[in-house]
């Protein structure tokens, strides 16, 4: 409808255009320009600023004005005053609120546009003639390449035309610039034309209707939106960035944001500019108590106290809240909370895995972890010492159990699995884990092929590998305890001890050197003193565990006491031994000498015998006995002329043996002494001969099961069919230890301590003196060198048994020979291709040239500064811990198959500080929890909910259901059960009976639950079975720890109902809660409900709820007082005792109540 | 049809069973199919049209016996093992077929028959070994398939294959798949259970979650596990000292408290115009009012949006127009926080005003 004032507008416009058409000739020195026109000349240069909030859009219109339609003119616009119009205005004002397109928006006309604009205006504000239909409104969106249209591609392309070279198709990659801008040729002509979409082979192929030519095939066809996006992009110029998350970030500028009272710190700047260009506005801060509970729980992992409560709310200083802050970082808590993310991240558990799934001890590592956490360790030392700790110059060692990380993985001790195929395996974990935890990299999606999606090709995939594929480990572990590489690792304490024992251990040896003098002396004088006559000898008796003479007499010696033996299938018969008599075999007869001692794979022993032998097998000493496989327990042998020292299950599969490379003499006396060292492996094992060490030939290494121990001890055979020892036997011998060298040299002296004595020293051999030397000091010296000599026999008793007391830990070693390490076709264990070498994927920075590529250079080269993706995963998953998800949310795949951060400068930001601040972790929690973000109210009505379930906008706080560990923490700590101890090894807190004798292997035994403090520790330390994890942190979403796992769900099922209302744990914990209640929340049962409220919430309960709860415990208190067992039986449960000055009844009563609080919704959730 | 089904059967179930309404409806009386003998089994199927036949089957009882002797000693009676005892595994049984190393050590691989006799049993003559007496009298009501195959070497990979199809984990089991495409009669009980036990010798091979699990099928599809010993489900009993009638209390009371949560988001909602703050599109936010009978200690922002002249104004804080609320105290979760309500109910409008100012009231 025409108005005044618009036809005054075309008048005077149509008028000026006559004046022009009619006067050419006078306007030909200065042709005058046209008058522009709005739609010709104007809108075109604002479609793109200003069409997103003014345009036909309806729900992202803003103050309801539209520019593409003629409606402003009459309010923005005062025809030939540009300075009295509205749109003017807006355009050049300096006052940075009002001035448009908004600042935050970060686009603007030019100052010729501008210029423009005040022409037309002054011009007249022609309309002009209206714009055909599509065009210039309907690009009112800039397709960004980044978030739409690489992952359509990704998504819909790169399997056929990506980085896969074998899946390629046709030779068309559009994973690359170089690929997607080729000309096809014959196939079409170019696959892109920037700028024309028709023109271009993609877009042709994405809409072609014959289903032969169409692409992708088959029926995923684009959908039109798809299509749309892919049009627009190529017209817009079909702009190509390389994946972003390749890309080094930047140091960010910290933007302007118009209301600059909210920001607290950078973090603020950057969400609130994203919330301006969107037209949100930040929630309001959460109230005090609320925000301190918050912070608590997401920094310590535990609720704020009362207390703490109070003084914080009483605290007016304007930096109450940071100095609640620090207090939170700095307490040891802390680095318990931070444990835990980084846990599931490394896979730790206290199992093996795999079918039998027995014990490992790795909690060491645990220990370093918390302690890295509260010393603040910079996280790249953090990840150098992980990966690499033990290739560092002269690791302490600490650092070598830092590089327990990588052995967290599972290992597998079933019998009758390949080796190399787990070997393998490892190697593989260790690969993926580090490219998820420190990368965000689906590396493991190359381990068979290249990676579909991602430029990883797989043989780069076994060049990281190589890096990992080169400790000594074994492919098949040991079923129970750790499996080599180890170490000892005591605890600091438990070094004190050590110290102190060594200390005196020296002083005790000093004191004897100091007598050296005079023991030397008194030794000769002693010599002396033994006539020839007297026939003194002298047996090693430290460590002794059973002897048999022989001489005469079958009866054996076991620690002191005499065993009866006997003798069977046949009649005893004794000869003249090297050493008195001896006993003789006929291939036949054997001593049975009783029950000894059992010995099983990890003790250490010794055994030695005189023996004659005259033939090539024969048992020398056994307990064992025949198995459908070979021999079942310990035995020493000859087998075909060599000496054989075996443990094991099943001969074939499952234990540890050794036997001598050259043959026995026959028909002669000889002493042979064999010993193993407990390790579980033949390295441990030595063999000798007259005191000669011989070598050895491992002939088993795969102990799994445990060694049985029901046969007898047998001298000259096995219980098993294995060839009788013919020949003669003489003084067996076993040592519950391992004899040195020159120990068993002594042992197979068979000169009397009388005939070496008598003896010119000089023609001695070593033995013999040591012999001479070991009797006198173990009996005929003064007693003051008697005791000199046992006191440090004794300490080093002592010491070696507490140096077996501490704790092993799995370890990383350098092999000093480099295992190959091959691509695997198809990833198969047993189909290498070609060797390659330690390196890291072509797409990163690659790794500096003048070192040598090892683990220790991959650890290095993941926190070099110009690495893209460590700092950036990093702050991440930092992010992701306080908002539930991270700004990128699939925070184990920054590749172009994962999501685009919704904040990207705000990650370059935080990941580049991170970087800049030395890597300092407790500074980046410091800055998240202290922001106005952070500091949001976290409530919201269903329509913001639906618009943002999960709050990318961060346009509120974060409400969270709390991680499993914190509700059982939070509930421990609230009841006052909870026992504070950081570290140590993993504890066994209540646990349905049963749950494991249905899952384990028979013969390992069912759960067995700690007593006493054991129950009420933080469930960091809970015992963690891989294939069955404690089922409170199941139920609640915790991960499983099979694998490497970086973001867990939250789900919400009734079996956590179930287990917060029934579990003993929460049972017990509600009835401490409900004796605090009545010892300390006042006398009413309105003070005690708010008392265990505030105790759980950080809040005051409201006058309906405390109604509710309260009537709930009058109607328990009805129930319990006409029927007192019931109640006993509620507060009797748990192992706490109870407190006995509290009626049952009431103290039942308010359990029910407590135990409701502790269901609660505000209490399980973080707020 | 039962009568059941009839009661549930409101035009809107219809519609929810279908999903798209009259077309979907259109579609299936193409196929012929009567979309109400689905029933429920619709409902928990994960897509329209399933399955695509009336179930007969209404129960599927697996036993899964693992580490049973093998079929040679109890089914699968093979007589001329007799006549290779003791000559080695021909090459063409044993194939291509790798080694565990239980037995790779081993020099020969010499074939052993069963040790325990055969006979033919029923009228089927089907052949069981004497281990199973009582079996085989019944041996007319099995059915033997002596089809099976399997590449698997060792236990774990052979089971997992048994319940998935694959030898490596990741694949639904046997009875997600029934799940998924049988569904089940009803929406209260789990339609796939597993229940393990442990045999009387003691030794039983460890059975996982996976061999009842879901694989890449939505996991409402997987066994819920029964354990053998105490609660089936964890939890499920109440402690000893809670009766029914307390724990019905108990769960009374929760739902009044949460029902408390509820009222008062709603009450929030409930009047006219109310708009939260993350929900206004300002461009230029204006000036709010503090109010000035803030008690006790909270922080408020009261946020406004204000359009240009004409447009509708939205405000509040408080004191706004009457049908604005104060969302901003509604913060209490069960009601009744430190924050106080503001839900006053005078009639100011709301002002415009070209100055951003922000003022926050933090006492």
């Amino acid at each position: 409808m025409l108005t005044f004032r618009r036809s005054f507008v075309l008048i005077t416009g149509l008028g000026l255009i006559l004046c022009r058409s009619v006067l050419p000739a006078a306007a030909a020195s200065q042709e005058p320009e046209p008058a522009l026109e709005y739609n010709r000349d104007i809108r075109p240069m604002l479609v793109h600023t200003c069409f997103g909030c003014h345009g036909q859009n309806d729900a992202s219109r803003q103050a309801d004005l539209r520019l593409d339609t003629p409606d402003f003119l009459e309010s923005h616009v005062v025809s030939g005053d540009a300075s009295a119009s509205l749109l003017f205005d807006r355009l050049v004002t300096g006052d940075d609120v009002m001035r448009m397109p908004p600042v935050s928006t970060r686009q603007s006309l030019s100052a010729e546009q501008i210029a423009t604009v005040r022409r037309w205006i002054e011009d007249g504000a022609a309309w002009g003639d209206e714009p055909a239909e599509s065009s210039t409104d309907v690009a009112t969106r800039v397709v960004d390449f980044e978030r739409e249209v690489r992952p359509l591609l990704s998504q819909n392309c790169f399997s056929c035309h990506g980085p896969d070279e074998q899946a390629r198709q046709r030779g068309l990659r559009l994973d690359t610039q170089d690929g997607a801008l080729a000309d096809r040729d014959h196939f079409g002509g170019p696959v892109l034309v920037p700028g024309r979409a028709e023109d271009s082979l993609l877009f042709q192929r994405i809409v072609a209707e014959d289903n032969r030519v169409r692409m992708p095939r088959g029926d995923d066809r684009l959908t039109e939106d798809e299509v749309e996006t892919i049009r627009l992009w190529i017209d817009q110029g079909a702009e190509w960035v390389s994946h972003w998350a390749f890309i080094p970030p930047e140091r960010q500028a910290v933007p302007v944001v118009a209301d600059t009272e909210w920001t607290r710190n950078p973090i603020d700047n950057f969400v609130l500019a994203q919330l301006e260009r969107e037209g949100l506005v930040p929630a309001p801060e959460t109230d005090r108590a609320t925000l301190l509970r918050r912070v608590t729980l997401d920094l310590t992992g535990l609720p704020p106290s009362p207390a703490d409560v109070a003084s914080f709310l009483n605290d007016d200083a304007p930096d109450a809240y940071e100095k609640a802050v620090d207090g939170l970082l700095g307490s040891q808590r802390y680095g318990e909370r931070m444990a835990v993310e980084w846990l599931d991240a490394s896979r730790y558990a206290d199992t093996n895995g795999y079918q039998t799934d027995g014990e490992r001890s790795m909690w060491r590592w645990r220990d370093w972890v918390i302690n890295a956490y509260n010393d603040n360790m910079p996280f790249d030392q953090f990840t150098i010492e992980q990966l690499a700790g033990d290739m560092l110059p002269n690791p302490t060692l600490d650092q070598r159990i830092a590089t327990a990380f990588n052995r967290n993985h599972s290992q597998n001790g079933e019998g009758g699995i390949v080796v190399e195929e787990f070997l393998n395996a490892y190697a593989v974990d260790r690969v993926e884990t580090t490219s998820t935890v420190w990368m965000g990299l689906t590396l493991g999606c190359a381990r068979c092929h290249d990676h579909k999606f991602d430029p990883l090709t797989q043989k780069e995939f076994y060049e990281v590998l190589a890096n990992f594929n080169n400790i000594p480990e074994r492919g098949k572990a040991f079923k129970y305890v750790n499996s080599p590489p180890l170490i000892t690792a005591p605890t600091a304490d438990q070094q004190a001890e050590l110290d102190e024992l060594d200390t005196r251990l020296t002083e005790a040896r000093q004191a004897f050197a100091d007598l050296s003098d005079r023991t030397i002396r008194e030794q000769v004088a002693w010599e002396q003193s033994l006539g020839a006559s007297s026939r003194i000898d002298w047996a090693l008796r430290d460590n002794l565990l059973a002897r048999f003479r022989l001489d005469g007499d079958l009866a054996g010696e076991h620690v002191g006491d005499a065993v009866r033996s006997s003798l069977e299938d046949g009649v005893p018969q004794f000869v003249d031994g090297r050493v008195g008599a001896a006993a003789s075999f006929d291939g036949q007869r054997f001593i049975n000498g009783g029950t000894s001692p059992n010995l099983g794979y990890d003790d250490p022993f010794t055994l030695s015998a005189w023996i004659y032998p005259r033939a090539k097998d024969g048992v020398i000493v056994s307990r064992a006995r025949g198995g459908d496989q070979g021999e079942v327990g310990w035995g020493l042998y000859l087998e075909d002329g060599k000496v054989r020292l075996s443990l094991s299950t099943r001969t074939l599969d499952d234990g540890v043996a050794a036997e001598t490379t050259d043959d026995i003499r026959l028909n002669v006396w000889q002493h042979v002494v064999a010993t193993y060292d407990g390790s579980k492996a033949p390295g441990g094992m030595r063999v000798y001969l007259d005191g000669e060490s011989q070598t050895l030939v491992p002939l088993l290494d795969l102990v799994g099961n445990r060694l049985p121990q029901r046969e007898p001890l047998r001298i000259g055979a096995s219980g098993s069919d294995k060839p009788r020892f013919d020949g003669h036997i003489d003084d067996v011998r076993v040592y519950g230890a391992v004899l040195t060298a020159a120990q068993a040299a002594v042992v197979a002296t068979p000169e009397s301590i009388s005939e070496i004595a008598t003896s010119a020293p000089e023609q001695r051999t070593t033995a013999q003196a040591d012999k001479l030397r070991m009797c006198f000091l173990d009996q005929y010296a003064l007693p003051d060198i008697l005791e000199a000599w046992r006191a440090v026999n004794t300490l080093e008793d002592e010491r070696d048994a507490l140096w077996d007391s501490f704790p092993t830990v799995m370890v990383m070693e350098e092999m000093a020979e480099r295992r190959e390490t091959f691509r695997l076709l198809r990833g198969a264990y047993d189909n290498p291709g070609e060797p390659v070498t330690p390196n890291v994927p072509a797409i990163l920075p690659p790794l500096p040239v003048n070192e040598e590529k090892n683990r220790l250079t991959l650890a290095r080269w993941l926190v070099d500064p110009n690495h893209p993706l460590t700092a950036r995963v990093t702050v991440n998953r930092f992010w992701q811990m306080y908002f539930g998800t991270g700004i990128v949310k699939t925070a184990e795949n920054f590749g172009t198959q994962g999501e685009y951060p919704s904040h990207p400068e705000l990650l370059d930001w935080l990941a580049t500080s991170f970087i800049d601040s030395g890597w300092d972790v407790k500074s980046i929690q410091r800055a998240i929890v202290t922001s106005a973000t952070y500091r949001q109210a976290s409530q919201v009505t269903p329509g913001v909910y639906e618009a943002d379930p999960e709050n990318r906008r961060l346009a509120r706080g974060p409400r969270l259901r709390l991680p499993a560990q914190t509700i059982r923490d939070q509930a421990l700590a609230v009841s006052g059960l909870l026992v504070e101890k950081i570290g140590g090894p993993s504890v066994k807190p209540y646990q349905p009976e049963g749950l494991w004798a249905d899952m384990v292997e028979g013969g390992y035994g069912d759960y067995e639950e700690s007593k006493g403090d054991g129950l009420w520790r933080r469930s960091l330390y809970t015992f963690w079975k891989r294939t069955l994890g404690p089922p409170t942190m199941m139920t609640f979403d915790s991960s499983t720890r099979e694998t490497c796992i970086v973001r867990t769900g939250r789900t919400n099922t009734p079996l956590q109902a179930l287990n917060l209302m029934n579990d003993v744990t929460y049972v017990e914990a509600a009835r401490r809660v409900a004796e605090r209640m009545m010892t300390e929340g006042g006398e009413t049962p309105e003070e005690r409900v708010a008392y265990a409220y505030q105790l759980a919430t950080a809040r005051r309960v409201g006058t309906e709820a405390q109604a509710v709860l309260v009537d709930g415990f009058h109607h328990h208190l009805d129930r319990y007082q006409s029927d007192r067992m019931a109640a006993l039986s509620l507060v009797s449960l748990g192992e706490y005792p109870r407190d006995e000055t509290l009626d049952v009844a009431e103290l039942a009563s308010y359990t029910m109540v407590a135990n409701l609080i502790l269901n609660l919704d505000g209490t399980i959730t973080k707020e | 049809m039962d009568s059941r089904l009839e009661q549930h059967f409101t035009r809107r179930r219809f519609l929810e069973l279908t999903r798209s309404g009259i077309g979907a409806a259109a579609l299936a009386t193409l196929f012929g199919e009567d979309i109400l003998a689905q029933g429920q089994a619709g409902i928990d199927g994960p897509l329209p049209g399933l399955p695509h036949f009336a179930p007969k089957a209404k129960r599927v009882i697996y036993l899964f016996q693992s580490g049973a002797p093998s079929q040679h000693e109890l089914w699968d009676y093979k007589p001329r093992l007799e006549e290779l005892r003791g000559t080695d595994l021909p090459p063409s049984v044993r194939g291509n077929q790798r080694l565990t190393t239980m037995t790779a050590a081993q020099q020969s691989f010499p074939i052993v028959p069963s040790m325990f006799k055969f006979a033919q049993h029923g009228d089927s003559r089907a052949w069981v070994s004497e281990l199973m007496p009582h079996t085989a009298k019944i041996a007319d009501d099995l059915c033997f398939i002596k089809s099976m195959h399997t590449e698997a070497i060792n236990h774990d990979p052979g089971i997992t294959f048994f319940q998935t199809g694959a030898q490596l984990a990741g694949r639904p089991s046997i009875g997600a798949w029934l799940s998924y495409g049988l569904g089940s009669m009803n929406n209260d009980l789990p339609t796939f259970v597993a229940m393990v036990s442990m045999g009387s010798g003691q030794v039983g091979q460890p059975l996982y979650d996976r061999l009842w699990g879901s694989g890449f099928l939505p996991t409402k599809f997987q066994g819920v596990k029964f354990l053998s010993t105490g609660d089936p489900v964890l939890y499920l009993s109440n402690p000893s000292g809670v009766d029914d009638s307390t724990r019905r209390r108990f769960l009374d009371d929760l739902e009044k408290l949460k029902k408390k949560n509820t009222a008062t988001r709603k009450r929030a909602l409930g009047s006219r115009n109310t708009k939260w703050p993350i929900g206004c599109k300002a461009r230029s936010p204006s000036s709010p009012t503090c109010p000035t009978n803030r008690t006790a200690s909270s922080s408020c922002m009261a946020r406004t949006h204000e359009g240009l002249a004409h447009s509708h104004a939205t405000a509040f804080w408080p004191g706004g127009s009457p049908s604005a609320t104060c969302d901003l105290s509604n913060f209490s979760i069960v009601d009744g926080t430190s924050t106080p309500d503001c839900r006053a109910e005078s009639n100011a409008k709301p002002r415009m005003s070209t100055r951003h100012r922000r003022h926050s009231c933090k006492t």
